[in-house]
């Protein structure tokens, strides 16, 4: 219970971080704030869309404190302003469309990778010097090297472009109804088919190696040594004793890694046209959508964080040692 | 052992006489122990050859190309003998591209490579040094830069900045050093109840030269390591950045190469040749430093090296490895 | 009429290093019989660990056993498959680790960790199990609430009673304890023994006894051996080894532990270092700290001589 309070509270404080990130970078830009980012647009931008910037960064003439105030009480209510690119639709409107993709597609990607990497890692481990463990490792390090929107760009020209065996782009096909009905899912799923799997392969590498390491640690550990002594049958023994005790580190590395692993399906998104979060960031930086630029961070900071938190608990419930720390 | 004072002062001394010859030996043997591995772990061999190769390619190279931004023929061309790679969107030579994006983006890779490393020592090892309140606060501030998603701050940065290097180069720099510091400092935490150390402290010798005479000497094969990390990191998070746009698109890197490739719509007209060597590149570039770290890993660890001998003991003398101990009667 | 349950043949076992095979065992000769305690002393570094975790055939890469038979009820230990190995161990053979801190598994629980081996064995239900694990937590002496329990949740001398709880799940003929009691203090360590030595009356099984405090040793244990560099320096009755050892070893451990020896009154520990294992000395071993040490000693190595019934010493001197 202490131990939840912690970590929220932790992560109370990142999220704090990343508002208060988001409120001083635009101020600074060099020289004055708000004539640099209207000198930005002048020309660009309605005048309506002029105010909403300026209210949306909290730019007056009040001095800085209250306007980080206004700031914090916007973001709070949920009010991140106004999208300059979707004017006159507001950020988290924008966002709020597209998230449900990134999630879909990032954290499909992520389990997947994690499962299938960690579970080779036990193979490759157990069976020391084996097949596995010969030809595996360094065959995903070879394509966790590549970046993951090129071989998002070469899993699209080969499979989509050339083979023409999955769709060249976006979540679903036009012909389809949104909803729960078959024709929908099965359509999203054909079109997740190569994003999915581009993330999958990017990342089983970093699973599969962090988990071979530490499974070979544990194996020499004294109470492995034990299980074997007592007769236990190899499976128990691989299983209920080694990869329990190898999965904490992954586990904990899991959380620090999913940003990382989100940057890298955010990028896939843009080569897919994928209608998420990347896609959408892309927007922004071609039109110097600097709200929703801001909106998004702050959107997946959260997201990620959230995530963070549920890895904690899984943690908690994978560790006894944990549940008493107080430390 | 033995209990009476004078003994114990005496073993202090003794020690501290030792750290500062292992101190030393620290520094060469790290360096020594690269050197070890390059030329005797095929991983690390082919690593450094590959690594070796690049840095040439990047110091000479463009001494041999044209210049990549004339436009020297018909646009999305396929590889000719005239130009061996094609040519873009644009009309210009994919490989001058290449080569002369190898310079920027290799610059760039090793320079943040070694700044974060930088930032994360100065930063993990005051925390882990210091300890108490100073160490609370700094993982604390570690902690909350390693759970914000790197990505999306990097580009939130790099938009409020002048595009160039130096704004690609910070911005990496600040997504990237927490995690040398996490690292850095549970390695200064160890040393730290070390007794060589310990004895420093009782000896009244400075802070500054506790920690460059004692400490980093001993961490230096995990900073090398560290630092072939981070640049494998900075290449990549490098190339993501300036595909997206946020780098100065006018120059040639392999991250604008990728970046104009996906513009002119390389993949709908089918021109892989504009896409496909650049990312080949990066590939090798970052295989090749992770061989290289992996190779170390097996030399300096001796377990990894212990059951590598035991393996080939047992092979040589006709024996698969086992789990329960293999039994090879020799003199039956 | 004593009768032994292992016997050890000329066993050799070999940690294979970069620089080589190193031996940690070399050529011993040991018989333990049915129901006594044998004690095993020893430097550390000396082979004692590595000659218990052999019996089970349990030692981890780089370890290789290069010679020998290790003879159990007759049968070869060493010649085993894997499934024969894995019915043998517990049943017949348990140990109690070196490390009472890393031998159990941190994130199962003592219950999980009992029930697991009895499962592994025989035929019962999972109530039938839990009954039992709480039964074994009686025969050391920790109450059943502590079933539940983790690790961490312990102290070290509770770990190392879970240790021994678990030892004798399968009530198996012989225990090897390692160092049991090392990490403990002295109430605590006394206290073990004694129900060490209870359980083992009222069991029957035979104990093998490691530890390098040789006083401790001689009380509890009916034969003893003495390990030095790898090698057997000498075994015998426990009564006869205190009162006349016959390996200059023997004899300088003894002193180095004045309450059982009533000629020495203050501590006097074997002057030098222990010997290196990946470049021993010639001839015997023990030379370079010996005072006793002759022309012949470090030319040529001393053969096993029996001195007594059952007691045999490897010492140029002892004939
Ligand atoms: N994993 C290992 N790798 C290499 N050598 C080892 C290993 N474990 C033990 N040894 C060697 O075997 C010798 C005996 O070790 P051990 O049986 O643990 O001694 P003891 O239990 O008597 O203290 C040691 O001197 C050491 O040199
Ligand atoms: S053989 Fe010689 S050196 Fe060895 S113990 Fe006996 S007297 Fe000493
Ligand atoms: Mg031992």
């Amino acid at each position: 219970m202490r131990y939840i309070l912690k970590r929220l509270g932790f992560y109370l404080l990142a999220a704090w971080v990343a508002v208060t990130l988001n409120f001083f970078l635009p101020r600074l830009m060099p020289g004055d704030p708000a004539t640099a980012l209207f000198a930005r647009f002048r020309g660009m931008l309605a005048p309506e869309a002029m105010d909403a910037l300026r209210e949306t960064f909290g730019l007056t003439e009040a001095p800085l404190l209250i306007q980080y105030f206004t700031y914090l009480g916007h973001v709070f209510k949920g009010d991140l302003g106004i999208s300059v690119a979707y004017f006159p639709a507001p950020v988290l409107q924008v966002i709020g469309n597209g998230l449900v993709w990134t999630v879909f597609l990032a954290g499909t990607a992520v389990v997947i990778s994690f499962v299938v990497g960690t579970l080779l890692g036990v193979t490759a481990a157990w069976w020391r010097f084996g097949k596995v463990d010969t030809f595996v490792p360094p065959t995903a390090a070879l394509i966790g090297a590549f970046p993951y929107f090129w071989l998002a760009m070469v899993a699209l020209y080969v499979f989509g472009f050339k083979l023409g065996w999955f769709p060249l782009g976006h979540a679903y096909g036009d012909y389809v109804t949104p909803g729960f009905n078959f024709e929908f899912i099965a359509d999203v799923a054909r079109h997740a088919v190569l994003p999915v799997g581009t993330v999958v392969i990017a990342t089983l590498g970093g699973w599969l190696l962090t988990m071979r390491n530490t499974m070979v640690s544990v194996l020499g550990r004294d109470y492995v040594n034990l299980a074997r002594a007592k007769g236990l049958p190899p499976r128990q023994v691989a299983l209920r004793y080694a990869a329990r005790n190898a999965l904490l580190p992954s586990v904990t590395g899991f959380g620090m890694a999913l940003g990382f692993v989100l940057g890298g399906s955010l990028l896939t998104e843009i080569v897919f046209s994928y209608p998420g979060q990347g896609y959408l960031l892309v927007q922004a930086v071609r039109s110097q959508d600097y709200p929703l630029m801001q909106g998004i961070f702050l959107v997946i900071t959260l997201a990620v964080l959230g995530a963070n938190f549920i890895v904690d608990l899984v943690s908690l419930w994978l560790d006894p040692r944990i549940r008493e720390s107080v430390s | 052992m033995s209990a009476n004072p004078k003994g114990t002062v005496s073993t202090k001394t003794n020690g501290a006489a030792k750290t500062s010859a292992g101190a030393r030996r620290g520094v060469a043997g790290g360096l020594a122990t690269w050197v070890e591995a390059v030329k005797h772990d095929r991983r690390a061999t082919f690593g450094a050859c590959v690594i070796a190769l690049f840095v040439l390619v990047a110091v000479f190279g463009p001494l041999f190309v044209g210049d990549p931004t004339d436009l020297v023929g018909i646009p999305m061309q396929p590889p000719s003998a005239e130009h061996w790679l094609g040519t873009t969107g644009q009309g210009q030579d994919v490989l001058a591209q290449l080569v002369v994006g190898t310079r920027a983006s290799l610059l760039i890779g090793f320079s943040v490579g070694l700044i974060v490393v930088f930032v994360g020592a100065l930063i993990g090892i005051t925390a882990g040094y210091f300890g108490g309140r100073t160490d609370a606060l700094l993982s604390l501030l570690f902690n909350v830069f390693l759970v914000i998603p790197g990505l999306p701050l990097a580009i939130v940065i790099a938009a409020y900045l002048p595009s160039g290097p130096l704004t690609l180069g910070f911005v990496l720099v600040v997504t990237g050093w927490a995690w040398n510091a996490r690292v850095l400092r549970s390695q200064t935490l160890a040393l730290r109840n070390r007794d060589f150390v310990a004895a420093a402290v009782v000896a009244g010798e400075s802070n500054l030269r506790i920690v460059t005479r004692e400490i980093l000497p001993n961490m230096t094969s995990l900073i090398v390591s560290q630092v072939i990390g981070g640049t494998v990191y900075a290449i990549g998070a490098q190339v993501g950045l300036e595909f997206l746009g946020l780098g100065d698109v006018s120059a040639v890197t392999w991250g604008t190469n990728l970046y104009w490739a996906q513009n002119d719509s390389a993949l709908l007209t089918g021109a892989w040749w504009t896409f496909a060597p650049t990312g080949l590149a990066v590939a090798l570039v970052g295989f090749g430093l992770t061989m290289l770290n992996s190779g170390f890993d097996e030399i300096t660890n001796p377990r990894l090296r212990m059951q590598r001998a035991w393996r080939a003991f047992l092979l040589g003398r006709g024996h698969e490895p086992s789990r329960s101990t293999p039994v090879v009667r020799e003199h039956a | 009429m004593p009768e032994p349950i292992i016997e050890i043949r000329d066993l050799c076992v070999d940690y294979v290093t970069d620089e080589g095979p190193v031996r940690a065992i070399d050529r011993l000769n040991l018989v333990v019989e049915r129901g006594e305690v044998l004690g095993i002393a020893g430097e550390s570094g000396s082979g004692k660990t590595t000659l218990a975790k052999a019996l089970l055939r349990i030692l981890p890469p780089p370890a290789v056993i290069t010679g020998g038979e290790v003879l159990f009820k007759g049968r070869d230990i060493l010649s085993m498959d894997d499934e024969e190995l894995r019915r043998m161990r517990w049943r017949e053979i348990s140990m109690v680790f070196q490390s009472a801190m890393d031998a159990l598994n941190p994130v199962i629980s003592v219950v999980g960790q009992i029930t697991d081996t009895l499962l592994a064995h025989d035929e019962c239900s999972a109530e039938e199990a839990r009954a039992r694990a709480g039964k074994l937590l009686d025969l050391v002496g920790i109450p059943r609430e502590r079933l539940d329990s983790f690790a961490h949740q312990l102290s070290g001398g509770m770990r190392q009673r879970v240790g021994i709880a678990i030892a004798l799940a399968m009530r198996p003929s012989v225990v090897i304890l390692d160092e049991p009691t090392t990490a403990l203090d002295v109430i605590v360590e006394r206290e073990i023994l004694e129900r060490i030595r209870e359980l083992q009356r009222e069991f029957g099984f035979a104990v093998i006894f490691i530890t390098h405090d040789l006083a401790r040793m001689l009380q509890v244990s009916d034969r003893v051996a003495i390990f030095y560099a790898a090698r057997l320096a000498e075994v015998g009755p426990a009564a006869e080894l205190r009162r006349a050892p016959r390996h200059p070893y023997t004899e300088g451990l003894l002193q180095a532990f004045p309450s059982v020896h009533p000629g020495a009154r203050t501590p006097r520990s074997i002057p030098g270092q222990p010997a290196s294992l990946l470049n021993p000395p010639s001839g015997c071993r023990f030379h370079p700290r010996c005072a006793r040490a002759i022309e012949i000693c470090p030319k040529e190595e001393p053969g096993p001589t029996e001195i007594g019934p059952g007691h045999v010493a490897a010492c140029h001197l002892a004939k």
